[in-house]
């Protein structure tokens, strides 16, 4: 502590009735089951760690390739290869717990018991501290995304598990649909504690001399720096949709990058793509929110969120068309 | 890859087997200034990098991930083989050199680098090859440098078929251990760190090396120099035997299997740069043979029979994927494990997003995907599903 600073700014961020060191966790599938890191950065110091999607049993995933690089983003279609819930309460949690993770848990279901069914497998175990509903992994063909892509599959999704367990319940909203803010309505009035935005892009690439799609799913989420405008927008929408928390994502790769989607309305952010480019990314993301903080003279990081300042506008209808 | 709760019996010295795949102390992300950038063809080049913190804790075996430029193109970082360690005067470790071939976007970037520019290099990461068995590297680390190790960590998993007993005290007059470094092109990258650990730890290496013409035979001198026998083979006979480097190695083993060793099957053998005509394995005996074809005494080695026992041979291969397991076909024809060193398309290095699988035979259980950053990038060749892999 110095004379300048007598008190350091309080990152702690609120999701509910969770309370997180600092907004920042890492995202479901960009950081493994979390122990992968754990030489790399000390996970009790980061909000959470989102784990990777977790089915009931144990799947093998998409073969390889299952990723294509494109300008400033990167395409997947890994299909959620996954050791499945019972291994992971029993191999991975009681690590996870030893390190001090705030642990989210990205579930995924072929079918609306079997999210219950996860859920309530992770209620009896000590070290999960929310649950993360995936409905929006464009990369598989049963489960998930059918639930995301309809108002009342979201619904019924969520309270589903709502009603099999006391932890906080977070939907991960699929950007592929024409309205998110309806999907993050359904999910609020359904009993949800916070909804995450966004999943991948739907997306494809490919190989024009060999006419070959470059990843052999054919088609994979985008993600990365490419879509961050458009998952900014997104979180923009929601925030004025509904009143729960929002944890947003999208191509975060700095402080200033993840600072547009708090400002936007998210109440913590997840980031993904840029922990593999850079897996020390969350000491500089902490100490550029501390700095940014203590520029702009704010005490509590949540004082920060839903900020934007529209010059003159505030009450103009959202523009929708190109007129 | 290994359950955490069961000590790794395969795990190579030093390293601590976790769920995930094997960490060696704390991979460091350095900005490395590139000390010097040799371009070697309009294809290759070498770059040398200021990286002290990786030096120092690589393995023969490993990698880095290289952001090729500052921004967002191209996103990723690439994975490149730890090459050479560089040191200062003084002797202490100040960095590494990784061979690149310039075939897209980053590994262009990473060909017009020039001295001064710098790099964000993160790394040692992924396993490392598995010391040779019965030599002193296994037995008291020194084949790996700076890396405590038991014997007992050192036991070779792939050897398994021929290796002697780590720790079992050699017969007298026993036949040193040899090493059968093969490589490919640009799979030369993980070799010459593990030549240097073979070579101060008493192990017979021989480099068997195939690229398309003489003059794309890089460093093959650098491996001579320092007592490596350099087997060459180049695809239009420009240099060493005509064809692939296969085809040296099938008369290597031939030769051994014959009751004679590595050493004089590949006598006369060329080294890359002087090329000769005679530089195919001539099958001729020298006197310094180290396999005579005989079991090691007090070994437990179980040898087929017809299969000569000899002194612990061990196979590290690095190129294409129809070479890697022609060699690891090769290798198990004669009654050895080869290890290779695979390259698939990574997205991070540390096992975070899954993107490098590659599929596996493990004992007891279903073939699977493993993850080539954590599990490997060493596998036992005859673990891995070729017929699966791209190339």
């Amino acid at each position: 502590m110095t004379l300048e600073h007598p008190t350091r700014p309080d990152l702690t961020a609120r999701l509910g009735s969770l309370t997180l060191a600092n907004p920042f966790i890492a995202a479901s599938g960009c950081f493994g089951y979390g122990v992968e890191y754990a030489n790399t950065v000390d996970l009790s110091t980061l909000g959470g760690v989102c784990v990777k999607g977790l089915f009931l049993a144990e799947r093998e995933g998409h073969p390889p390739p299952r990723i294509v690089e494109t300008p400033a983003g990167m395409i997947n279609a890994i299909g959620l290869q996954g050791i499945g819930v019972h291994r992971f309460v029993h191999e991975r949690l009681p690590e996870l717990r030893a390190l001090g993770a705030t642990v989210f848990v990205n579930i995924c279901g072929n079918n609306i018991d079997e999210y219950a069914e996860i859920a309530r497998i992770l209620s009896d175990h000590e070290g999960v501290h929310a649950i993360e509903l995936n409905i929006s992994c464009p990369n598989i063909k049963e489960g998930g995304i059918q639930f995301g892509c309809s108002l009342h599959g979201t619904h019924d999704v969520v309270s589903a598990v709502r009603k099999v367990t006391t932890l906080p319940v977070m939907p991960k909203l699929t950007p592929n649909v024409t309205d998110v803010a309806s999907f993050a309505r359904a999910a609020e009035e359904a009993g949800a504690d916070a909804v995450s935005l966004v999943n991948t892009f739907l997306a494809l690439a490919i190989d024009v001399e060999t006419r070959k799609p470059k990843i052999s799913n054919v088609l994979g989420g985008l993600s990365g720096p490419a879509i961050r405008p458009i998952a900014v927008r997104m979180v923009y929408e929601c925030r004025k949709a509904v009143k729960i928390p929002i944890i947003g994502m999208g191509g975060i790769t700095s402080i200033s990058d993840a600072l547009e989607f708090v400002i936007a309305g998210a109440d913590a952010v997840q980031v993904g793509t840029a922990n593999f480019v850079d897996p020390f990314i969350w000491g500089k993301l902490i100490d550029g929110l501390r700095d940014y903080m203590t520029r702009h003279d704010v005490a509590h990081f949540t004082d920060l969120i839903g900020t934007l300042d529209i010059p003159g506008a505030a009450r103009k209808a959202p523009a929708c068309t190109n007129s | 890859m290994w359950p955490a709760s069961v000590p790794d019996p395969a795990a190579p010295a030093g390293l601590r087997p976790t769920r995930s795949g094997y960490t060696l102390g704390m991979p460091v992300d350095v900005h490395a200034e590139v000390l010097s950038n040799t371009r070697l063809s309009p294809d290759y080049n070498v770059l040398a990098l200021a990286a002290p913190e990786i030096a120092r804790q690589a393995k023969p075996g490993q990698f880095v991930m290289i952001k090729t430029r500052l921004g967002l193109e191209p996103l990723l970082r690439r994975p490149f083989s730890v090459f050479e360690l560089l040191r200062g005067a003084d002797g202490q470790l100040t960095g590494i050199t990784i061979l690149n071939k310039r075939i897209g976007t980053g590994t262009g970037q990473l060909y017009d680098l020039v001295a001064g520019d710098r790099v964000d290099v993160l790394g040692p990461l992924g396993r490392p090859f598995t010391p040779v068995a019965g030599s002193s590297a296994s037995a008291n680390s020194g084949a790996f440098t700076g890396t405590g190790s038991g014997a007992g960590a050192a036991v070779s998993s792939h050897a398994a078929s021929v290796a002697p007993t780590p720790g079992a005290p050699d017969a007298e007059g026993a036949a040193a251990p040899a090493a059968w470094l093969v490589a490919g092109g640009v799979g030369l990258a993980p070799f010459a760190t593990m030549a240097e650990s073979l070579l101060a730890a008493g192990v017979e290496t021989t480099l068997f090396y195939g690229a398309r013409r003489a003059q794309d035979l890089y460093y093959a001198d650098w491996f001579a120099d320092r007592g490596v026998t350099v087997v060459t083979a180049t695809e239009d006979g420009s240099a060493g035997a005509r064809g692939f480097v296969t085809a040296p190695l099938a008369a290597a083993f031939a030769a051994r299997t014959a009751g004679q060793g590595a050493g004089s099957a590949i006598a006369g053998s060329a080294i890359a740069g002087s090329a000769t005509a005679n530089s195919a394995i001539t099958g001729s005996a020298l006197a310094d043979s180290a396999h005579t074809g005989t079991a090691r005494a007090g070994t437990g080695t179980a040898v087929e029979s017809g299969v000569p026992a000899a002194a612990a041979l061990s196979i590290y291969v690095c190129g294409p994927t129809p070479m890697m397991r022609a060699v690891s076909d090769l290798a198990a024809q004669h009654g050895c494990d080869a290890e290779v060193s695979l390259e698939q398309t990574m997205g991070c290095g540390l096992g975070g997003c899954y993107s490098c699988v590659v599929r596996v035979r493990e004992d007891g259980r279903t073939p699977h995907f493993v993850r080539s950053c954590v599990a490997g990038p060493i596998f036992r060749g005859r673990d891995i599903v070729w017929e699966e892999l791209a190339h």
